[in-house]
């Protein structure tokens, strides 16, 4: 009876401990994820507000090349980036990432890659679809003024940002479980006018089953 | 409960009614040790009421042309930029300078001669968002009533938006 209370005490003790610090990184076996997203897009006009219809799309992912490029979306590298120390809850830290911008349609027909930098903060451990996760909270503000020549082919004056993830890492799997990101981007034309585009994407991602 | 009754206070003197949203985001505000652009952008179309996010905000206020264009949203603002969005938008009489150049150096002597700025204050100097809460707060408290004036903005052409709807998404 005592050791059945004793092992219980110790049980409780676990339980109320502070989440050990831990280093937080990217996998590096060769499994591939399905990656589920939904995005809804809208644009903002002066005073009138376009929601264009929700989009679904799966992915598929190969482990080793986005631990490679540190991406989990295509248009997204470095991202994210962990220190090499061991992070706990109200941890914060920076780095650089890129984001790639297909412009095509505006005639520009070589993708524009901005360097942003990237803050990062460990909000608390947490479990998604039962495993074990990291919540990590990251904004960036990408910012591109283009070349005279190319802003007057393109009508694009400047294109200003504000993006914010919340990214729910499987740390024992090296890999991102879900992710919710928004999107805000603010084209200037040279017209003198200006359109807001605001994305929103929630991502899934699962490990792929291997036929036998 | 000091922090969450100074952001109520400050929401009152503004004269809008006070969200669960506003006070987290003024309370992110104060706790930012320099406030950006975009705080500011939010501050500012907070008094006026709008229901917006703060990119939102930002993207309005950039239709007056204080932020220099060349601002990201989460550039530091600067007691010239605040200047300058004040005395332009405001409609706000200055002396000889501001009525010559408009600049936002002239904006800041003609605030600084008011006695809104104290005297060492450094014009190109970061504002922490603490400050930038009270400095506008004063401005609203200084002239009570006053409006933003409103910007002749156009719509973005049909071609642009055609564009960017039928964009395929990345």
């Amino acid at each position: 009876m005592t050791g059945l209370k004793t092992v219980g005490i110790v049980f409780l003790l676990l339980l109320s401990m502070p989440a050990a610090a831990q280093i937080l990184s990217w996998g590096s076996d060769s499994k591939t994820y399905t990656e589920k997203l939904k995005i809804q897009e809208s644009i903002t006009n002066l005073d009138t507000v376009t929601i264009k219809p929700e989009q679904k799309r799966t992915l598929t992912v190969q482990k080793e090349t986005a631990t490679f490029n540190q991406s989990i979306l295509p248009y997204l590298e470095h991202l994210p980036v962990f220190p090499e120390n061991e992070m706990e809850p109200d941890a914060v830290w920076e780095n650089t990432a890129q984001v790639t911008w297909d412009l095509s349609d505006f005639s520009i027909s070589v993708p524009v890659t901005v360097t942003v930098r990237a803050s990062y903060r460990f909000i608390e451990e947490t479990t998604v679809n039962s495993k074990k996760c990291i919540h990590i909270y990251i904004e960036w503000y990408p910012f591109w003024i283009p070349e005279v020549r190319t802003a007057k082919k393109s009508g694009i004056e400047r294109l200003s940002g504000y993006s914010h993830m919340d990214l729910y890492w499987d740390n024992t799997a090296g890999f991102a479980r879900q992710f919710s990101l928004m999107e805000n981007l603010q084209y200037r034309f040279m017209e003198g006018t200006a359109l807001l585009v605001t994305k929103n994407t929630e991502a899934e991602f699962t490990e792929k089953e291997i036929p036998k | 409960m000091i922090k969450k009754l100074g952001i109520c206070c400050f929401l009152l003197i503004l004269g809008i009614g006070i969200s669960a949203q506003d006070a987290d985001m003024v309370g992110e505000i104060l706790s930012q040790k320099t406030a950006s652009v975009m705080d500011f952008s939010y501050l500012v179309a907070s008094a006026t009421g709008m229901d917006c996010n703060p990119f939102e905000a930002y993207t309005y206020c950039d239709r007056f042309g204080s932020f220099n264009f060349v601002k990201a949203a989460n550039d530091p603002v600067t007691v010239q930029v605040v200047s300058h969005f004040f005395m332009n938008n405001y409609g706000l009489k200055g002396g000889f300078e501001w009525d010559l150049t408009h600049s936002r150096r002239s904006a800041w002597k003609n605030l600084k001669s008011l006695g809104f700025w104290e005297s060492g204050i450094d014009p190109e100097g970061r504002i922490s968002g603490r400050d930038l809460i009270m400095d506008v707060n004063r401005f609203f408290s200084w002239y009570p009533g006053i409006q933003l004036r409103k910007i002749p903005a156009k719509e973005a052409s049909k071609g642009y938006y055609t564009l960017l709807l039928n964009k395929k998404v990345e």
